[in-house]
Order: C-alpha cells, then structure tokens, then sequence
C-alpha cells in the first residue's frame, strides 16, 4: 500500500517538476510537431525537385538517332521550352562517347564544341535538354538547338572525334571510369553521378539508345521474317503479396527503429534530469532521508521517464497523422493500394514493443545514474543512441528474418518480432518467444536499474570531477573521444573513402581523427602541446623510432600467423586491399597511407588519448588501453590484434621518448614499408614474407629499439587544469 | 536520542579510504552535541549513515531507538535530515517544497502544515517564489522549515550555517537552540569553532575518522589546559599524533560528496 502510495507522490511531484522544464517540454511536445512535417517537406520538396528533372528526362521530349557506321545522326526532335517546368535548371551532365573509333574520348559539346563549361557540366553543354547537341562529328556542334545557350545534349563521340573537347570530370571520377569493363564497342555515357541532373541525363540518354536498339533489333528480326524480339517472351511482373502483408512489412521495418528514436530522445532528458540532477542539486539526499520505500522512488522515475518516452511517441505519431492528412497519403510514398492493415494487429504491435519500450526507460535511467554529471550524460547520449540503433537495423535488413536465436537477442527480436506480426510471415510462437524474452530483458534492466539507482555509488557520484581533472585523470573523457571518433569514422568515414578513396581518406584523418582529438584537448582545458607530447625528440629516439618502425612490420605479420587458425585473413580483404592500391600511384599511397594517418592517428592516440589517461593509468594500463583502442579503431575483424600489437609499441614508444614524434616517424616508416613492399609485389596474396622463424628476430629488434629509447619520460601530469581551477 | 559504537565506514573508489573509524557517541533528548572537525574527517559520511544514506560496514547506531540498518524506515520517520547543500528543487515555490515534504512524511494536512511553517520561519514574501531564484539566506529557511516538517525528534544537520551571512546564521543557531528547549535532540556537524562554543552541550571532535574526544566544553578545556575551542582542537589532534588541519574560521567550499 505504501510503496504505491509513496511512487504516486514522488511520481507527481516529479511530474510537475518536469513539466517546467523548458528542455523536457520541447523534446516531446515540440520537437515531433515540427520535425515530423519539417522532415517529410524538405523529402518532399527534394522529391519533386528529382520527379521534374527526371519528367523532363523522359523519353519522348528526346530525338531518334541513327547510326550508320561509325557515325551518329540525330533526328528531329527539339524540346520545346515550356514543356521545362519552371525554375528547374537542368544542366545537362551526360555525354556518350564512343571510344572505339579512335581519336581518343573526345567529347562532344553542344554548345561550343570545345567545353568551355567542363567545370561544372562535364565538358557539355550548359542546360539543353539534349534533343539536339549531338554531333555527327563527335565534336558536338550546336546541332539543331534553338540557340547555343539551351540546345545543347549530351554529346556523343563520333569515332573520330577532334580530341580538343574538354573533358570536366575530375581525377577520381576518370580513374573511377577507367576501372570499370567496358566492352570495347560500347558507347560510354560520361556522367556525373553526384547531381540529379547527372543522372536525369544518363537516364534520358540511355533511354535514346535503348529505343534505337529496340527499333534496330526490330527491324534485324523483321528482315529474318520473326516477331518484334520483345514478342518472344513476355513477361509482366505481378505482386501476389497482400496488401496488409506489403503494409506490415513496409511499417514492420521502419517501425521499431522509429520508436526506438523517439522513445530513448523523448526519455532522455527526463532521465538526466529526474536521476543524474536530483544528485547534482542535493536533493537526492534529502529525498532518501525521507521515510520513502526506495523501490518508489525508482518506480516514480521510471514511471516519469517511460510516460515522456510515450508521449514523445505518441507526439509524433499524432504529427504523422496530421502530416498524412495535410499532404495526402499518396504524396508521402504509402505503399501501392494505400495502407491496409487491422487495427488488431496496430494494437497488438503496439503490445508487443511495451517492454522494449520499459527495457529502453531503464537502460536510459541506468546511463543517467551512472554519468558523472549532467553535462557527461548529454555528450554519451548521441553514442549511446547511435548502440542502441544498431540492433533495431538489422531487423530492417532485407533478408533477416525471425529465427529462435534473433528472437532472444535483445532490441533485435522485438524489432523483427513486430515486423513478422504485422506483415504476418511468421510463426506465432517465434513472436511469442521475442515478447517473452523481451519481458525478461526489460526486468533484467529494471533490476539494474533499481541496483545503479538504491546503490551507494549513485548517492555518492563518482569521484568529484575537479578532483580527478586536478589529479590529471580524464579517463572517463578519452573513451568518450575514442567512442565519438569511431562513430564518426563509421558512419562518415567509410562512406567519404567508399564515394572518393584519397579524399576520403583526408577528410577522414584530417577532420575525424585529428581534429576532434586536438578540440577535446582544447575543450578541456589542457595544455596542448603537453597533452599531446609535443616535444623536440631526442635524435637517437628518433633515429631507434626509424629502427622500431621498419621492424614494427614484422611484430604485424607474427600476429597474423598466431590468429591465423582463429581469424582467417578473408580473400576478399586481400582483394580490397589490392583494388585500393590500383586506384593510386605509390607516391599518393604513401602520403595517404602513410604520412597522413603517420601524423593524425598519432595525434588522437599516443597524443590526446594516451595524454589524458597517463596520469591515472601506469605505463602498462597506458599501452594495453591506447594499444587495444587502436586496434579497435581499423574496423576489420582480422586486423584489430595486428594493430593492437603495433599500437602498444608505439604507446610505449612514446612514453619512453616522451615526445609524439616518435610515435609518427615509426607509424610513417611501418606503413610506408608495408605499402612499398605491396607495390613490390612482395607479399601478394597474403603470404607472409618472410618465415616465422625469420620475423622474430626482427621483432625483437623492434622492441629493443623502443626499450633504448631514453627521452624525457613524461612524468605523471599532476598540473591542475584551468578548466578545474574554475 | 542517537547512539553511535564503534561505527566505522571504508569507500573503495577512487582509492581506499576509511571514512569513519570505530567512530563512537551519545545524544540525549534536550542535548545539543556538535560533531567538530575540519573538512574530510568523517563529519558528513557519520551524519550521512545516520540518515541511513550510507549503510556502516561494521559498528552500530540507533536514532530514536531504532537501528539505522534493520529499521532504517523508523529512523527516517524519526529525524530531520539537513544536509550540507540546501538540497531544494530549483523548479518548486517554497511552498511546494513543503507541501511535497509534508505528504512524504505523511503529515495530516500538508498543505496547513506547510502554511504554518512558512509563517514560523517567516518566508510568506517569498512562499510562491521558484527555489532557484531564492538568495542563500531564503533557501536555507526553507530547507530548514522542510527538515521539520514533521516535527521530528531528533535533528542532524550538516552544517547548516554554511555559505549564510551573519545574520541568516544567527537566526539558524537561534532556532536550533529553541529546539533543545523544545527537548530534541539535536546533531549537526560543523568546523567553525564559535558555533561549537556558543550552542553544543557535548562536542565530539573527529579528526581522519578518528573520534579524538567526546565531553563538554569545560570537561575538553580541563584535559587539555587549554581555554579556546580551537586551541583544544590541534592539542588533542597533536596528542593524537596527526598534523592538525586548522578548521577555517570562515565557510569554505562544502566537503565534497565523496572522501
């Protein structure tokens, strides 16, 4: 009687706390009335954009071609401008060139012949729409355009072509052309596929050469006496999926994730503030002294946190709604047929995330009894959210499906259990097993949560920021680092080097590696060059740095061969690494691979990593923490211990030099060796290059370099902070 | 009454301290006994395992008969907790703070309650006012009308005049003397030495854990030959064979959560 008497009143006091709380109110009332339309107009408006271009696009403003030989005719055909929506400028941004005739890729310009606008149109023509520009001489005359601002297409190569066109793509877009197979007596479409424009135009010009393939086929097949080709075998799609199957899969996968989002942004705030602010501001104390069951006080917050995670939900849901009836369902990409689901199956979807959605408001009390302060707990709120995610994607992904296992795995079974519910592919009792292992789960992180909330440690904090920022120990901040780094290295780093490796690469090294690592430096309040050993080395350091680093390529290999039966190197690691190369010359490997990640990788690790941990760490903490977090860092499975092993001989290296330089010059030696060695062919295929009998002197040689170093051995940094002087 | 024996208390993070050390005294009904020593002797994790925050790891207290352990309900029913920040919502009047107290302690009328205090402690200027924009001086007013809103009998605060200006103090001290009046039994911690001198019947002084002596004023004074507080405070802390860590005239920085 008195514990549900007692979470009551603590539930509506802190109720009424929260609802004065600006933040709290703008996160779950606000934020879904806005972001919901906000996000989906802005989709929108980026939709319509890309329908008009492409309309445009469409085959039948475009002129027929003939080929005869090796030459190209265009045929009729001019746009007629108002038939252009308005305000939608279309540079043309395709080009067809025929690269068998000889003369080189030459481009034809629609509008001058000569490219005068390559920057920005790929060597073509300003903003035609291509019925015209194509010249018969591959030198891409004004053709038939109405003037040689609009009349321009995308230019196709004669076989002869005058060879003074520009070509506007950059370096990596031409090594990307040139890697792909192209038959020889293709015609290739120049395009840049980075602008909707770019590809409006491929998609117009290859439908011109589709349709002159088509009628070409025709007529071949006429004059044999057979039926038109596309008569021989017809073949039409047809959907035999209902319609609340389609529906359910299509909500069954966006469903959770959304939820997810929502549930841990709306409970978030109200979590730090109802657990990790009532410590800060003194009144948990007062609140445990009072004669209050404990177990209320935790059920009161939770209860608190779960209903701003289901009002934030139920926001947003309501702004969906509201977002369908003002736009239409239609206009928001609603499956064909339009939404055909039971409201049973709604609800019972709804019943069956109820404790993903407790297990979520523990998991988010348990972060907001843990975090040192308030402040702590918004910065590990995006990293926290982005883990939670995770799990929740894989169920969105295509050929994922309920098994016994997925439905055990927290988040995961839930997310998949919903999406089989509602599109109805899956067995009862799988779904049955998700929600019982979700009940299980969400108790399991209850009972956490009571422990993180009852336990003295959340009563006490952890030990006072001030005093450890005074003893130099900012731990807690360099995992912080590391997680921030390696989430920006995984959602933006791979993609930046998967769109453009060598700028990839800079951007990533540059902007997420080193410069985060430099702004927490700074944003904490240390002293820069310091933290980051940024010391003169002593020469013969640098000169055993040389040493270490060449022979540092060894201690990589010895480790490959021990994990070898346990991690097998996969081929298609080796086949990646080596289609990397082939895009690059060596002295652009070099400096990408070697100089750079030599100087910024260093710079988070060994510099402001290994910086803000070595005063609270020993010498062996510091190399197996920064080592292991390094390791983490290179993603791939097999390469983690490899990379590990050389990341703890370059902590060690630095904390024997005492400056960061060392650390530079043995990562710039050990990659530039391995890459040089890679063009060398040497090593090809995986095999080691030398046995292992003959690797282990030189790694040892390695380790004796790093052991005689002697510089400044950087002494514990005891030195208060500004930041905690303030 | 509060009995303490043998009460010791040792944290683990970051390192190993030993908070509180074979810690040992008595507080009758009517008796004002001040817990003295300088910052980080063991003051607050004392009043704080008495409050039943912390759990002792060996040792025994009773407040108001009741064992802080196995009755810690009946010992937060018993007493008025004060600790050493004000401890209020920044976002409740002073008002709400009260009435959210007084429901906590299940008191009758809260609400009647809560007036009543606001006219005892004189805070009905500012009654409807967000805590967050009270000065020092209201906040602790309301903290204190909030730790008796139950009219407990027994009272622990933590140092409670820190941060107040002088005459917010002797306000404060004047109320903790109408409650020895008023037969309860008081317990509050403090390091500056005029406090001790002019309220507590009894002074136990606690240096690094260590209870170093517990008796009146003149009982301390007698066994050390020393006449003022502070004097009687490094003797015993030199007897003891520690480096005397001068309690601060002044209010400095609260002692911090953890040791």
């Amino acid at each position: 009687m008195s514990l549900r008497r007692d979470t009551l009143r603590v539930f509506r006091w802190d109720l009424r706390y929260q609802l004065r709380d600006l933040r709290t109110l703008a996160f779950v009332l606000l934020s879904p009335l806005i972001l919901v339309p906000g996000t989906f107009w802005l989709s929108q408006s980026a939709g319509e954009r890309q329908a008009q271009a492409f309309a445009v696009a469409a085959p039948p403003v475009v002129a027929e071609w003939t080929v005869e030989g090796d030459d190209i005719t265009v045929v009729g055909g001019t746009l007629e401008e108002p038939e252009r929506p308005d305000g939608v400028e279309l540079p043309v941004r395709a080009q067809v060139v025929l690269p068998t005739g000889g003369g080189g890729a030459a481009a034809a310009d629609g509008t001058d012949g000569t490219g005068t606008n390559g920057t920005e149109a790929d060597g073509i023509g300003t903003d035609g729409i291509g019925t015209d520009g194509i010249g018969t001489d591959g030198i891409g005359t004004d053709g038939t355009g109405a003037d040689g601002r609009d009349g321009t297409g995308p230019g196709v190569d004669g076989p002869h072509g005058a060879g003074d066109s520009v070509d506007g793509t950059s370096a990596g877009a031409a090594a990307r052309d040139e890697t792909e197979p192209i038959p020889p007596d293709a015609y290739v479409i120049r395009y840049r596929g980075a602008s909707i424009e770019g590809h409006a135009a491929l998609e117009r010009t290859r439908a011109v050469i589709r349709r002159h393939d088509d009628a070409e086929r025709a007529a071949r097949f006429a004059e044999l006496g057979l039926p038109p080709p596309d008569r021989v075998l017809a073949a039409a799609p047809l959907d035999v999926a209902s319609a609340e199957a389609r529906t359910g899969d299509l909500l069954g996968r966006a469903l959770p994730i959304v939820l997810l989002l929502l549930v841990l942004s709306g409970g978030l705030y109200t979590a730090l503030d109802l657990i990790t602010g009532e410590r800060e501001r003194g009144t948990l104390e007062t609140l445990l002294s009072a004669p209050v069951d404990r177990r209320a006080v935790l059920y009161a917050k939770g209860l608190s946190v779960l209903i701003t995670a289901l009002v934030t939900t139920a926001m947003a849901l309501l702004s969906l709604g509201l977002t369908v009836w003002i736009f239409g369902l239609d206009a928001m990409g609603g499956p064909e047929g339009g939404f055909a689901l039971s409201p049973g199956r709604i609800v019972l979807a709804g019943a069956l995330m109820l404790p993903l959605v407790v297990m979520l408001s523990a998991a988010l009390m348990m972060l907001a009894a843990r975090v040192p302060d308030y402040k702590a707990g918004q910065f590990l709120s995006a990293p926290a959210m982005m883990l939670g995610l995770l799990p929740a994607g894989v169920a969105a992904l295509p050929d994922v499906e309920l098994t016994a296992f997925l439905a055990l795995l927290p988040v995961t079974g839930i997310a998949l259990a919903v999406r089989a519910l509602l599109s109805g592919v899956s067995e009862g009792w799988l779904i049955g097993l998700a929600f019982a292992a979700a009940i299980g789960h969400a108790a399991i992180a209850l009972r956490f949560a009571r422990n993180a909330l009852t336990g003295e440690r959340f009563l006490l904090g952890p030990p006072d920021r001030r005093s450890r920022y005074a003893r130099g120990d900012y731990l807690p901040e360099a995992i912080g680092l590391f997680v921030l780094a390696i989430v920006c290295l995984w959602f933006f780093g791979q993609t930046a080097q998967s769109l453009d490796l060598v700028w990839g690469m800079v951007i990533t090294q540059v902007a997420l590696i080193a410069a985060p690592a430099v702004a927490m430096v700074v944003w904490l309040g240390r002293p820069v060059r310091a933290t980051l050993s940024l010391r003169a080395p002593r020469l013969s350091d640098l000169g055993l740095g040389v040493v270490a680093g060449a022979a540092a390529t060894a201690i990589g290999q010895l480790v490959f061969l021990v994990q070898a039966p346990l991690i097998p190197l996969p081929e298609s690691f080796l086949v990646e690494f080596g289609e990397q190369f082939a895009q690059v010359s060596l002295p652009v490997a070099l400096l990408t691979f070697a100089v750079l990640p030599g100087l910024c990788e260093e710079v988070l690790f060994r510099g402001a990593i290994l910086g803000l941990v070595r005063a609270r760490l020993g010498t062996v903490g510091c190399c197996l923490l920064v080592g292991a977090l390094f390791g983490l860092m290179h993603l791939a499975v097999p390469r983690i211990l490899p990379t590990a092993a050389l990341g703890v001989l370059l902590t060690w290296a630095t904390l024997r030099s005492g400056s960061l330089w060392v650390p530079i010059v043995m990562h710039l030696v050990h990659n530039g060796l391995l890459f040089s060695l890679a063009f060398a062919g040497v090593g090809e295929g995986g095999e080691a290059v030398l046995p292992w009998w003959a690797m282990v002197p030189i790694a040892a040689v390695a380790i004796g370099a790093v052991r005689l170093m002697r510089g400044r051995v950087n002494a514990p940094a005891s030195h208060r902070s500004p930041r905690a002087a303030a | 009454m509060i009995e303490v024996e043998h009460l010791s208390k040792t944290f683990h993070r970051p390192e190993r301290v030993t908070a509180v050390d074979d810690v040992g005294f008595r507080c009758a009904p009517g008796e004002i006994v001040g817990l003295l020593g300088p910052n980080g002797a063991g003051k607050t994790t004392t009043l704080r395992i008495l409050a039943t925050l912390l759990s002792p790891d060996s040792g025994r207290a009773t407040v108001a008969g009741h064992d802080v352990v196995t009755a810690p309900d009946a010992v937060r029913r018993s007493i008025g907790y004060l600790s050493a920040s004000t401890g209020l919502y920044p976002r409740l009047t002073a008002r709400e703070t009260l009435v959210y107290f007084a429901e906590l302690h299940a008191v009758p009328d809260a609400a009647k309650r809560a007036d009543a205090l606001i006219e005892r402690f004189e805070i009905g200027a500012f009654a409807h006012v967000r805590c967050d924009r009270l000065s020092t001086g209201m906040k602790q007013k309301v903290s204190i009308a909030r730790a008796i809103v139950h009219d407990p009998p027994v009272l622990i605060f933590d140092e409670p005049t820190l941060g107040l200006d002088v005459l917010v103090a002797q306000t404060l001290l004047a109320f903790i003397e109408e409650r020895r009046a008023a037969g309860r039994t008081v317990l509050f911690s403090t390091h500056v030495m005029r406090e001790a001198e002019r309220l507590c019947d009894r002074i136990a002084i606690i240096h690094q854990g260590h209870i170093l002596a517990e008796d009146t004023l003149d009982a301390l004074q007698a066994r050390t030959g020393e006449r003022e507080l502070e004097q009687v405070f490094v003797r015993l802390v030199e007897d003891a064979g520690g480096e005397p860590a001068a309690p601060a005239p002044a209010a400095p920085a609260p002692e911090s959560a953890a040791p």
